[in-house]
């Protein structure tokens, strides 16, 4: 009895039996900087039950590289402990609540959507300026999952194929096909390699940052940081920029020349800097983006950005409170985009930083996300106390994590006024002084003239 | 009611009345204005371009000013910084002035203790326009002084607030010393006035004071320890002197030497320099002299004839003997800049280094006149009415002014020392000329209350001279007005230009490269470039450079010129024996940009020829000219500074109608093409080419042993260059007084 409630404590993943994955099929691609693989499952409820819930496992070679996964049909993810699979399997689990149960002897297609990022593995490690990146693609060829799976087949698509390991595979042009294979057992695993063109810079934040000061005077001002470095080959030989030009767009692929960021619509005020100052290369436009107003920003980093080399800038914009700060009385109510605005980037770890005006309490913070939470004061223009700051920590970040944030804090509307009557009374205390000593005679012998 | 009541209740009495009033406020109100014009006219480069701190030398400013503000000032004080002159090293805090530093770390903790957290380059970028308002203020005092007329005062504020060559050197981001030592400058004349008119030994304090300041913040601190004994003299041969002067110079000398002692660069040159002696010579006489005419009183009159001739004649003996004996014993020296004013001709018999410098050249007419304007016209006006009734102040004013223009005619540079002067002489010129125009148009207004006079300028010609005149200052201000906004505005490490359509494109060719080299190479690495780009480097760049526009050790830069002056063998031996790991050159050729190294290459055969002699300059002429083309002599080809340039520039066309390898700059195709570099390679090269960075290869493997450059191995290095009299003491003073020269833009 004890043993069997230690095995249920121990093991919250629990298989049913006659549950299975009938069918899938995956597509992967190779194509862009980071690896984005759909698969359609097809899952098959022969069981008496009905199910709910869903499992994910993911190997501990790659959970550090998953920046993103997801399942269309569902809207609950979270991560659970499991002993079994931890240390037998080497993997971590994530549970996914179905929208609608699968009845027994029905089935259900879900799409499972995997972001990845580092998993292409230059080779050659070094390249010149001209010659194309060729990467090493490392995977399992069989999906790795809980469940047993009936079918699979799985396709990789690329810009162009070198070689692979699994001769079993059939290539069509830039398209590999593996499988069809039937029953495979859970957890299995076979490792097979694809090397690969793939000339996208594989440029990855190794630091991102962004500040957000909150002023009730009718401004947000939000600064962005960012440390980039390319991790795809190093650069071979000479840099040759008669070859690398501005009018040859074709060559030196492999470097990054252009990043975009879109800004909220209303941003103002937008600049685009580094450590020694402006970097004169950018445009910004407003216009529609997915049927959202938004403000395009076209960043060139100061020189492109070729394998090994590394870089920072930062990205500085204001907004109006207008439209993200809500007040009722006492209380407002703040909202916020978590992420970074780069586009396309994933971030190794990403730090958030929100001032609230001095003299703001009572502050709770709505995270969607699991972040890292600490709080401290700082000290900006014209403070005494200091401004209430949280600080929100977090590994692998990606526009995937840009969740809306909500602040909700207390803020009496006489703090507003703290600091311009500081500054009102210092001017009058010293004119007043100017004033005192201007009439006053410290000549205490009167000279003849 | 009677009649004279009723023209006092007439109009034009009324506004003359009110006028009368009000004056001091409109004064007040005038000069607040010109001190804001003042700051607003130079932060047009902040509007053009961006908040950046500009050129050369203010790099490094800034530089000492962020470890200033970030370990403090004793650390300043003992700080020797390894990243520049590489392997040698600077003691910073021996050799700068660390008056600018000081006064922007100041700012910086003041507003930072009133939590108003502002970023330290806002407070270097914006500290000379501030100062400048400073110095409008002080030019008001100054001319008040001279005059005792406020109208004077508040025209040569505004000449002076506006005048381009002040400009050029305090334009927002321009931080160099300039930019606070004007200011100092002028408020010690004024403080010094001040003392004259009064004797108040307070006020000779506070000029003791200003001159401290000025000390510490600029190397042309010698002029006014120079001008004011030279007025003090003056005054004593004219038979002027009287007490308020011997207490103005007294007070003034002692407690300025003293000050200017405890700024650690000038130390003890106080005393023995000779930029000094005319200070202290004057401090003996001046007390002698009243020494004498106390011991006059007692003594008989025809004791006093045999007791001048004895003493005069042992006054001169002692004092030529003294000079004498301490030139000799090498106790006073000249330094190089001082000759160089005395004899212009001597830093390029000499000093090639101050020579190739642009800023020490002789002014031409074209920049005295863009740099002053009608200033120069009118200062003659003012420089009259200090004649005609001269008083000890306005004695001061015009020696100023004359030997201002003496010095800013020797020296592109000192143009700036003379700017304030000429427009304190035009705003006395202008307003006495505003004032007999307006006296003789009032006393047609209001003939009641200007007392009649036997002659007066007739009132249409007033009003016409009013007109011309106001017209001539309204083109000064549209002048000053366009030097501020286009010609003065550009921080040279970004540079503009505007395509067909009028679109104004930023071409960023500096900051592209000297952020790569921040990003990309390992934080030890050694840069090799021109002096001129050190500051930068360091700055931009952090990594260390092997020499800077701090020129204190010639040697070290006649090597780098060497290096870049020899073939590539030799110049990888060197490279490699100096740790050198880049190599940046700037070059022009494709953008026609033509402050390029290229350009500067003679110098740096020069230079590095004064010092190895086996580097001569008739070997890089090819048929009697300097040249890149096919008649380019086979040394200048195969100069390492040619090949890094030109590599791989014949593979690109650069304009139309013309071959490949067409050099924009020199206006010829290059002479030698498609060749390789066996020791170098190109690792980076910015947009439009202009800085072009090398890295030295590794020797290869048994290279060392089969190769071995003859003429490396030739040449010997002269003794009195040699590496080991760098530190001593002598050498010290010498490298010191050498110290602190500008770019070669």
């Amino acid at each position: 009895m004890l043993l069997f409630i230690f095995i249920a404590l121990a093991s919250s993943l629990r298989i049913q039996k006659n549950f299975f994955i009938s069918n899938i099929e995956r597509t992967v691609q190779l194509t862009d900087r980071y690896v984005y693989i759909k698969s359609k499952i097809n899952f098959q409820n022969d069981g008496v039950i009905p199910i709910e819930k869903i499992y994910y496992t993911i190997h501990s070679a790659l959970s550090d590289k998953l920046y993103h996964v997801n399942i269309e049909e569902s809207n609950a993810k979270k991560v659970i402990e499991d002993m079994d699979v931890k240390y037998k399997q080497n993997a971590t689990v994530y549970e996914f609540t179905l929208q609608k149960s699968i009845e027994p002897s029905a089935n259900l297609e879900v799409e499972l959507n995997e972001y990845y990022y580092k998993r292409f593995k230059p080779m050659p490690k070094e390249i010149g300026v001209e010659d194309e990146q060729l990467v090493q693609f490392m995977d399992s060829v069989y999906f790795f999952t809980p469940y047993f799976v009936q079918n699979q087949i799985t396709y990789y698509e690329t810009q162009k194929i070198i070689s692979y390991t699994l001769k079993s595979a059939t290539q069509r042009n830039q398209l590999l096909e593996f499988g069809p294979y039937q029953d495979i057992k859970a957890y299995s695993t076979q490792i097979h390699t694809i090397h690969l063109e793939n000339n996208t810079p594989m440029t990855v934040f190794t630091k991102a940052s962004k500040i957000v000061e909150v002023s009730h005077w009718g401004n947000i001002l939000i600064e962005e940081n960012y440390s980039i470095e390319n991790q795809g080959a190093k650069l071979k030989g000479e840099f040759g920029r008669v070859n690398f030009n501005k009018y040859n767009p074709n060559i030196g692929k492999h470097s990054l020349k252009q990043l975009s960021a879109s800004l909220p619509y209303d941003s103002w005020g937008v600049y685009y800097r580094d450590e020694i100052g402006n970097i004169s290369t950018s445009n910004a436009a407003k216009g529609k983006l997915n049927g959202e107003n938004q403000a395009l920003i076209q960043l060139r980093p100061r020189f492109a950005i070729f394998g090994g080399w590394r870089s920072n800038f930062t990205l500085g914009y204001n907004l109006p409170t207008k439209k993200y700060l809500e007040q009722d009385g006492n209380n407002f109510r703040l909202t916020l985009n978590f992420s970074f605005s780069v586009k396309e980037m994933v971030s190794d770890s990403y730090n958030f930083q929100i001032s609230l005006p001095e003299g703001a309490y009572d502050i709770k913070v709505d995270l969607p996300l699991q972040v890292e939470r600490n709080d401290t004061l700082l000290f900006s223009y014209f403070d005494t106390v200091g401004r209430p700051t949280i600080i929100l920590d977090k590994t692998t970040t990606s526009q995937f994590d840009n969740k809306q944030i909500i602040i909700t804090y207390k803020f009496s509307g006489i703090s507003i006024l703290r600091e311009p009557l500081m500054i009102f009374g210092t001017f009058l205390f010293a004119f007043l002084l100017i004033i005192y000593l201007r009439r006053l005679d410290l000549q205490t012998l009167k000279l003849k003239e | 009611m009677s009649s004279e009541e009723e023209t006092q209740q007439s109009l034009p009495y009324k506004v003359h009345k009110s006028t009368l009033k009000w004056a001091p406020v409109f004064n007040m109100t005038i000069l607040l204005s010109i001190a804001i014009i003042s700051c607003l006219i130079r932060v047009f480069s902040v509007i053009r371009y961006e908040s950046i701190i500009h050129e050369f030398d203010p790099w490094f400013n800034y530089r000492t000013t962020q470890y200033l503000v970030k370990e403090g000032p004793y650390a300043l004080w003992n700080w020797y910084d390894s990243e520049s002159w590489y392997p040698l090293g600077r003691s910073v805090g021996g050799t700068v002035y660390p008056g600018l530093m000081m006064t922007s770390g100041m700012i910086y903790w003041v507003l930072h203790k009133l939590s108003i957290p502002i970023d330290i380059r806002n407070v270097c970028v914006f500290l000379a326009p501030i100062f400048s308002a400073f110095t409008s203020l002080a030019a008001y005092g100054m001319t008040k002084e001279i005059t005792k007329r406020s109208e004077a005062g508040l025209l040569s504020a505004l000449f002076v607030a506006i005048v381009p060559s002040y400009m050029s050197r305090s334009v927002a981001g321009s931080y160099d010393n300039e930019g606070v030592s004007i200011f100092a400058l002028v408020f010690t004349f004024y403080t010094f006035l001040k003392t004259v008119n009064t004797g108040s030994i307070l006020w000779g304090v506070y000029t003791a004071l200003a001159f401290f300041y000025m000390v510490a913040s600029w190397g042309g601190y010698a002029f006014i320890i120079n001008i004011i004994p030279i007025f003090v003299l003056f005054l004593l041969i004219t038979g002027r002197s009287n007490s308020r002067i011997q207490v103005a110079y007294n007070v003034f000398y002692i407690l300025g030497t003293l000050l200017a002692m405890q700024i650690p660069f000038v130390g003890f040159q106080a005393l023995h320099s000779s930029e000094h002696m005319a200070s202290h010579a004057v401090f003996i006489l001046i007390n002698f002299l009243n020494f004498f005419s106390w011991i006059r009183n007692f003594v008989s009159k025809k004791a006093i004839i045999t007791l001048t001739k004895f003493l005069i004649v042992f006054l001169v003996f002692s004092i030529l003997v003294g000079v004498v004996i301490l030139t000799l014993a090498g106790k006073t020296q000249w330094s190089g800049r001082s000759l160089t004013l005395l004899d212009p001709t001597y830093a390029k018999k000499y000093i090639p280094i101050i020579a190739s410098v642009s800023e020490h050249q002789a002014t031409t007419w074209s920049s005295f006149f863009f740099d002053l304007h009608y200033l120069i016209l009118f200062s003659p006006v003012g420089l009259y009415y200090c004649y005609n009734k001269p008083t000890e102040t306005k004695i001061f004013g015009a020696l100023y002014t004359v030997l201002g223009v003496y010095f800013a005619s020797v020296m592109v540079r000192l143009l700036l020392v003379l700017a304030p002067a000429v427009s304190i002489m035009a705003g006395i010129g202008i307003s006495w000329a505003f004032r007999k125009f307006a006296k003789s148009v009032r006393s047609f207004i209001l003939p009641k209350i200007e007392k009649p006079k036997k002659y007066r300028i007739p009132p249409e010609i007033s009003i016409i001279g009013l007109v011309i005149l106001g017209y001539y200052c309204s083109i000064y201000v549209l002048h000053a007005n366009f030097a501020g906004s286009e010609a003065y505005a550009s921080p040279s490490i970004i540079l503009s230009s505007r395509d067909r359509q009028g679109n104004r494109n930023i071409i960023d060719d500096y900051r592209e490269a000297y952020y790569w080299l921040r990003m990309n190479t390992r934080p030890d690495d050694k840069i090799m470039s021109w002096w001129d780009y050190g500051y930068q480097i360091t700055g931009m760049s952090n990594r260390t450079v092997l020499v800077d526009n701090n020129t204190w050790n010639n040697t070290h830069i006649a090597t780098v010129g060497m290096a870049m002056a020899s073939s590539e063998e030799d110049a990888f031996e060197i490279c490699e024996k100096l740790d050198v790991d880049y190599v940046l050159v700037i070059f022009g050729g494709i953008l026609n940009y033509s402050g390029d190294d290229i350009n500067k290459f003679l110098w740096m055969v020069r230079i590095g020829g004064g010092v190895y002699p086996h580097i001569k300059e008739e070997d890089y002429y090819g048929k009697g000219t300097y040249r890149v083309d096919q008649y380019a002599t086979e040394t200048m080809t195969n100069s390492l500074m040619y090949r890094l340039s030109y590599y791989r520039f014949d593979e690109v066309q650069t304009a139309y109608g013309q071959p490949k390898g067409y050099d924009t700059v020199r206006q010829a195709v290059i002479g030698v093409k498609g060749y390789k570099l066996r020791h170098f390679e190109e690792a980076f090269t910015s947009e439009n080419w202009i800085v072009r960075i090398f890295k030295r290869k590794q020797r290869e493997n048994r290279d060392g042993v089969a190769f071995t450059s003859k003429s490396t191995s030739q040449f010997t290095i002269p003794k009195e260059f040699s590496p080991v009299t760098k530190f001593s003491k002598k050498a010290n003073t010498k490298q010191r007084s050498t110290l602190n020269f500008q770019n070669n833009e």
